[in-house]
């Protein structure tokens, strides 16, 4: 009976893709804002489908981008790539509406298709700037950070608001330290053990991370803070090509081999000795 | 109870050593016209070469490299079945450990030719001894075929030296003059001292544990042929013991059968009787699960693996080869499960029936291994003539696959004229003799 489940579940599964194939599925859709160390505003929104096999991203669908809640005006309009995420950057000089509380509001939308159903998001963000400088004395490596935001020309300091640090690694942002805003200003202590490259070189990243008010604003630095760690991997050429075999494999099948005949010499003694016996009873 | 003497003994089971029934002349003849076609098939290929086959580019194993590991199959299959019986003194195993030790013996005889009809240039072969590269697994096979078939071939004469000293010194049946000479030499003076008793034992003991050693061995390295090369369906670390279970398992398939078939032709039926055929039957059943284990295993762990090609190769199995897929992997197991599972079910006709289709499906799951992952070749294959795309054997492959099993029978049957099927000296000191 066991051996009937492969083509069974195989059966399952291509029944179940072709019923997914006629009806209109309803995606999500989640939104964010970023801030990045060159000041640029991108908005990114990322429509998905989610099934049993997790988190499917749909390619090739049209997102708009709105801003203005009061009377919501068309920024832009981008298509999701391969992992299902439209990238929109505000071009620097389109000036955007705050409302009473200084946030600015974005709409995203994908209007729907034949296969998929609309779906939208909103967030609401206020503009703060971050500043970032590093430093490495006798006291240790330290990052010093500074965020203000602006309102009526006037320079406000954040202040009791959690900052992390962070380090890019293969899939996403390691966090590696924490630090607290009073005042507009943050002071964090580096760790001594982050891998970097083979030079030691490492990107720091302070950055405010899904934060409720400000959302993702962040500040790189190029250090040399990484433990140097090389990534280089032995060549290992494939044995069967090579002129001489592996001495591992010489000296087991020597030892296989040798076991294996010298049982076979017993035998054949043994034989040779039943012979002799023989002679000797006539 | 009837007590069956040592007189009768080797009365009854040396009947075709003494004289030739019209039976026997009349399915040697069949053997040997299937033979002789077989010999006129190579012929061809030899005369206009590989073309008359359906090989090509792409598939370039076929029917030949299929039963090459089937008859290696049957044959470490019978090491392994000879071995444990004899190691375990299992007191059924009198009248099938020859039958087991000699399906060993031939089909490693018969295996390896498959391998030279598939060669295209035979007068290379020469080249595997003069330059063999340890590291490459073909080397490998042919160090354990060779160590094989000579640990095989002693394991055999060890357990036929008794009987040759009983045929060599019994005056109870008359044997031809030429063949008492050949039992002097071949019983090696063997006159049953407790010497030459113990040093016989011992040496079959040591025998009987390597040989399950090397049929293990020897059948995994001939997994590994498969396991160790990145084509679809075949670079898979279960292949190994896989093939182990699945060789046992035609193995055990084969001897119901070569029971049932010699029963009937020697008149065997006072000495193999229903109870040795519901014995193997139930290790046939045990090893049917095994193999349906393994089978499982190994088609989810591709399947749900989901790489590409593994997935369009298991496409491909449930759809080009859908009826031969079920077959060996589905009928070919549950029948046997369930007509050795159920009681009502264990008569001797239906454990053969379940045993035919169980040598057959094992032979279909060669087939489905070999064959379809050769047609899904990682790079698009370049020649657009269906012969290239797809495989199917010729005449000249069917015939000589049939003259392989011919061979086989006629090799049975020759051994038969010189030594006795089912063991005497085991049969003496079997307590199933007592028992009768």
């Amino acid at each position: 009976m066991l051996s009937m489940l492969p083509g069974l579940l195989v059966l399952q599964t291509l029944d179940a893709q072709d019923a997914g194939g006629d009806e209109i599925q309803s995606p999500y859709i989640e939104f964010k804002y970023l801030k990045n160390t060159e000041g640029h505003r991108i908005l990114d929104a990322k429509i998905f489908l989610a099934g049993e096999l997790g988190l499917i991203p749909l390619e090739g669908l049209p997102v708009k981008f709105y801003t203005n809640y009061e009377m919501p005006e068309l920024l832009g309009e981008a298509i999701t790539d391969k992992n299902g995420v439209a990238h929109y950057i505000i071009p620097e000089n389109v000036a955007l509406p705050v409302d009473e509380d200084n946030n600015w509001w974005f709409y995203a939308e994908f209007e729907g298709n034949e296969r998929y159903e609309m779906t939208m998001e909103e967030l609401t963000v206020m503009d703060v700037n971050l500043r970032m400088s590093v430093e490495e004395n006798e006291g240790g490596k330290k990052i010093f950070l500074e965020a203000f935001t602006v309102i009526d020309s006037e320079k406000i300091p954040v202040s009791n608001q959690d900052i992390f640090v962070f380090v890019p690694r293969m899939f996403s942002l390691l966090p590696v330290a924490e630090g607290y805003f009073i005042d507009g200003e943050a002071e964090v202590e580096f760790p001594d053990d982050v891998p970097g490259d083979e030079d030691g070189n490492l990107t720091v990243i302070g950055r405010f991370n899904d934060h409720w008010q400000f959302g993702n604003v962040e500040q790189r630095a190029e250090t040399t803070w990484g433990v140097p760690s090389s990534h280089k991997v032995a060549e290992s050429h494939r044995a069967l090509w090579t002129q001489i075999a592996p001495r591992w494999m010489i000296v087991t099948l020597t030892i296989l081999l040798a076991g294996v005949w010298g049982h076979y010499l017993f035998a054949i003694i043994s034989m040779i000795r039943i012979n002799r016996d023989g002679k000797r009873s006539e | 109870m009837v007590r069956i003497t040592k007189k009768n003994l080797v009365k009854e089971l040396t009947t075709e050593i003494i004289s030739t029934s019209r039976n026997w002349y009349l399915l040697f003849g069949v053997f040997v016209l299937v033979w002789a076609i077989g010999i006129y098939a190579l012929i061809q290929q030899i005369d206009k070469g590989h073309i008359v086959t359906g090989m090509r580019d792409n598939v370039v194993w076929g029917v030949y490299i299929v039963n090459f590991i089937f008859f290696m199959g049957l044959s470490y299959a019978g090491a392994l079945i000879s071995g444990v019986l004899h190691l375990f003194k299992s007191p059924w195993r009198a009248p099938v450990i020859r039958f087991a030790e000699l399906i060993t013996v031939i089909s490693l005889c018969i295996g390896p030719f498959f391998i030279f009809f598939c060669i295209g240039r035979l007068d290379r072969l020469p080249f595997l001894f003069a330059f063999p590269r340890i590291q490459s697994p073909i080397t490998w096979d042919v160090i354990a075929i060779i160590t094989d078939l000579f640990g095989c071939f002693i394991f055999l004469y060890l357990s036929l030296i008794e009987d040759f000293a009983m045929l060599r010194d019994t005056t109870d049946i008359s044997i031809k003059p030429w063949k008492k000479k050949l039992y002097r030499i071949l019983a090696l003076g063997y006159v049953g001292t407790k010497k030459q008793h113990r040093l016989l034992s011992r040496a079959k003991n040591v025998m009987a544990a390597m040989i399950i050693a090397i049929a293990i061995i020897v059948y995994s390295v001939l997994a590994w042929i498969f396991g160790v090369t990145l084509q679809p369906g075949w670079h898979s670390t279960i292949f190994g013991p896989y093939f182990v279970i699945a060789a046992v398992f035609s193995g055990t398939g084969l001897l119901i059968i070569i029971m049932q078939l010699f029963r009937k032709i020697y008149k065997l039926e006072k000495y193999i009787t229903r109870k040795h055929f519901v014995n193997v039957g139930v290790l046939l059943l045990i090893i049917a699960a095994f193999y349906g284990y393994f089978t499982f295993s190994d088609y989810l762990t591709k399947w749900y693996g989901s790489v590409k090609m593994d997935k369009i190769l298991i496409d491909k199995l449930f759809e080009d080869y859908y009826l031969m897929f079920i077959f060996a992997n589905y009928l070919g197991i549950l029948i046997p499960l369930i007509i050795v599972g159920i009681r009502k079910f264990r008569t001797i006709r239906n454990i053969v029936i379940a045993a035919v289709i169980a040598l057959l499906g094992l032979w279909f799951n060669r087939y489905i291994i070999v064959v379809p992952t050769l047609e899904t070749p990682f790079l698009p294959v370049q020649d657009y003539r269906m012969d290239f795309i797809k495989y199917s054997p010729t005449w000249v492959e069917w015939s000589l696959t049939a003259a392989g099993v011919a061979i086989f029978g006629i090799f049975m049957m020759l051994v038969s004229k010189i030594a006795p099927l089912v063991s005497i000296s085991e049969m003496e000191v079997s307590e199933e003799v007592q028992d009768q």
